[in-house]
């Protein structure tokens, strides 16, 4: 009854357009009032603000504004002459400049779809004067944004930090290696779709080993910014919440004093477009941590987790089963929400399977990040979308070739744990 | 009138944004004073925290001032351009709602002897500052949801004329 009418309420207003942070509160809301032997209200008025009260989480507004401060630094514009100045001399190289400044970027930004937006707004008008599509450019950026939240610093990765109890720093670093092979993965797809294409195989630039000097040392101050951060994460500096703050600082000395994109006059404003976005993210996490807490008291990830045991007992078909779940949730649901909703869920579930939570992290995180691509709710998608001008519909389609990619990684992330423990296991 | 008009159009850009620059100055400021004067500030993780909070629910309300906030509008994009701004109204009617009872509770929960009577660990400050900044920034975002509804209400009846 409960869960029924709470589930039901949450899917009515979600398609009616209502701010997705809402919903969860509302729907939360609705049940407390309506259905017998639920929680006082209380509960809802409580962790709206106990949901905010937790240190790593103050991370997320460091590394969004961070990432801002980069980008109209001039750092996201230098990372793409960088990755062109390497491989852009490559047949059809521009493709992998694409991806590659993608994983520069991600690992600056903790975010896909601002990925998505630095590069694409960078590459996409590039691509199309050697003649790429912008059907292909568009899909190809909407896919590898999604790269942003699997190499370090990844918001998601800390929602799941915090909702599982885990190390944020570990989880940043088992990121890095699927990180890179979706990389890998999206350069083959890319080569795999261009191989009859005659116009784009012709190389436009040459390599210039000056040329490749002179774009490291004017990109420099960006390269350094993963060096600083994980550095000084594993190193035991400082904690990633405090790498957050460091990463500001030096992105605003570097952006107004070294590289003068920004000027101070500017700041504020940079300041205020980053308390907006984080807004946007921390309404979801205060509204889905009530949401989360009126479910375990109703004791439904229990009752679910009996039920996805109860479908078999070979853990290879349940994760199977997990991956599915996570996939379609993925295609329909806001990830912040998605992220603070399923971990109590699944994870006693996957960790009674032999699991390591932090696998588990970057097995949630993937299977949302493809949610970022797919329709009806990606927002890679739609940024790519509004970037390349090609509608949702024809990006979707042109998507399909990089999708089965993902889902191929998928598989080898959630059956080879060592893919993700390689790195975290070496601290 | 020129203040009033001011602050209607800054109150919670310039709030947050201070806050924000805040939270850096002061984590960031504690890494210095761990490593280079080797000495942290005691206080400096609470108030951080308590400074967040109140963040959350500035830019929670900014973000509902600029209409921000995200949704799915998939099922709103094939209505017609009036049908949009009818569903708008009962949008922001549901918003509101919400908004105006989770503003209730929270003053409630204030008042409740378990949180009016208690100050915090380190910096002594009474709890009610810290659980204020819900009602405050639930407040804050009715009233510009009341501004969109009425943008909204004017919208409807021009496009009627």
């Amino acid at each position: 009854m409960l869960a029924t009418t709470l589930f039901l309420t949450l899917f009515a207003l979600l398609i009616f357009s209502v701010p997705i942070g809402i919903c969860l509160g509302l729907a939360t809301m609705i049940v407390m009032i309506f259905v017998d032997g639920t929680p006082p209200m209380v509960l809802l008025a409580r962790s709206v603000v106990t949901g905010a009260d937790s240190f790593p989480l103050i991370a997320v507004p460091l590394f969004i504004l961070a990432g801002d401060l980069m980008q109209h630094g001039g750092m996201s514009r230098r990372l793409v002459g960088f990755a062109n100045a390497l491989i852009g001399h490559i047949r059809g190289g521009l493709a992998y400049v694409n991806v590659l400044a993608c994983v520069f970027f991600a690992a600056i930004s903790g975010s896909s779809p601002a990925t998505v937006a630095a590069i694409g707004s960078n590459m996409i008008p590039e691509m199309e004067k050697v003649g790429y599509t912008r059907k292909f450019s568009g899909a190809l950026t909407a896919s590898s944004g999604m790269i942003g939240v699997m190499i370090p610093p990844s918001i998601p990765f800390i929602i799941y930090g915090v909702t599982a109890e885990v190390s944020i720093g570990k989880l940043f670093l088992a990121g890095v290696v699927p990180g890179i092979l979706f990389a890998l993965m999206f350069m083959l797809v890319a080569r795999v779709m261009l191989r009859n294409d005659e116009v784009v195989q012709q190389s436009t630039t040459n390599f210039s080993g000056p040329g490749v000097w002179q774009s490291f040392r004017s990109s420099i101050w960006a390269l350094l910014v993963p060096v600083i951060i994980l550095g000084g994460i594993y190193s035991g500096i400082f904690t990633p919440t405090e790498a957050g703050a460091v990463a500001v600082v030096y992105a605003a000395i570097i952006g107004i004093f070294v590289y003068g994109d920004i000027t101070l006059k500017e700041l504020p404003e940079v300041l205020a477009g980053s308390a907006k976005t984080s807004g946007t993210i921390l309404v979801l996490v205060i509204m889905a941590t009530a949401f989360g807490r009126l479910i375990t008291l109703a004791r439904i990830p229990t009752e679910l987790a009996t039920t996805i045991t109860s479908l078999s007992d070979n853990p290879i078909i349940i994760l199977l089963l997990i991956n599915l779940l996570l996939l379609v949730i993925g295609m329909f649901m806001e990830t912040i929400s998605s992220i603070i909703i399923m971990t109590p869920i699944l994870l006693p579930v996957a960790t009674a399977l032999g699991v390591d939570p932090i696998v588990f992290g970057v097995i949630l995180t993937v299977n949302l990040a493809i949610g970022f691509c797919t329709p009806p709710l990606g927002v890679n998608l739609f940024v790519a979308s509004s970037i390349s001008k090609v509608s949702i519909e024809k990006l979707s389609q042109a998507i399909m070739p990089f999708f089965l990619g993902m889902l191929i990684l998928l598989m080898l992330i959630t059956y080879v744990p060592a893919i993700s423990l390689a790195l975290p296991s070496l601290w | 009138m020129l203040i009033i008009h001011w602050v209607n159009k800054n109150a919670e850009k310039i709030l947050a944004s201070i806050l924000l620059a805040a939270i850096v100055l002061l984590i960031f400021g504690n890494v210095f004073m761990r490593y280079i004067m080797n000495a942290s500030l005691s206080w400096g993780e609470e108030l951080t925290l308590w400074l967040f909070v109140w963040f959350v629910w500035l830019g929670v309300s900014y973000a509902f001032h600029t209409g921000d906030h995200v949704r799915i509008t998939v099922l709103r994009d094939v209505l017609s351009a009036r049908a949009q701004l009818f569903a708008d109204v009962i949008i922001a009617l549901l918003v509101l709602g919400f908004l105006v009872m989770l503003t209730i509770e929270c003053v409630k929960l204030i008042m409740m002897p378990f949180v009016a009577s208690q100050n915090s660990v380190v910096l002594g400050l009474p709890i009610p500052i810290l659980y204020a900044s819900a009602p405050v920034g639930a407040g804050l975002s009715a009233i510009r949801v009341v501004q969109h509804l009425f943008r909204t209400l004017r919208l409807i009846a021009d496009s009627k004329a």
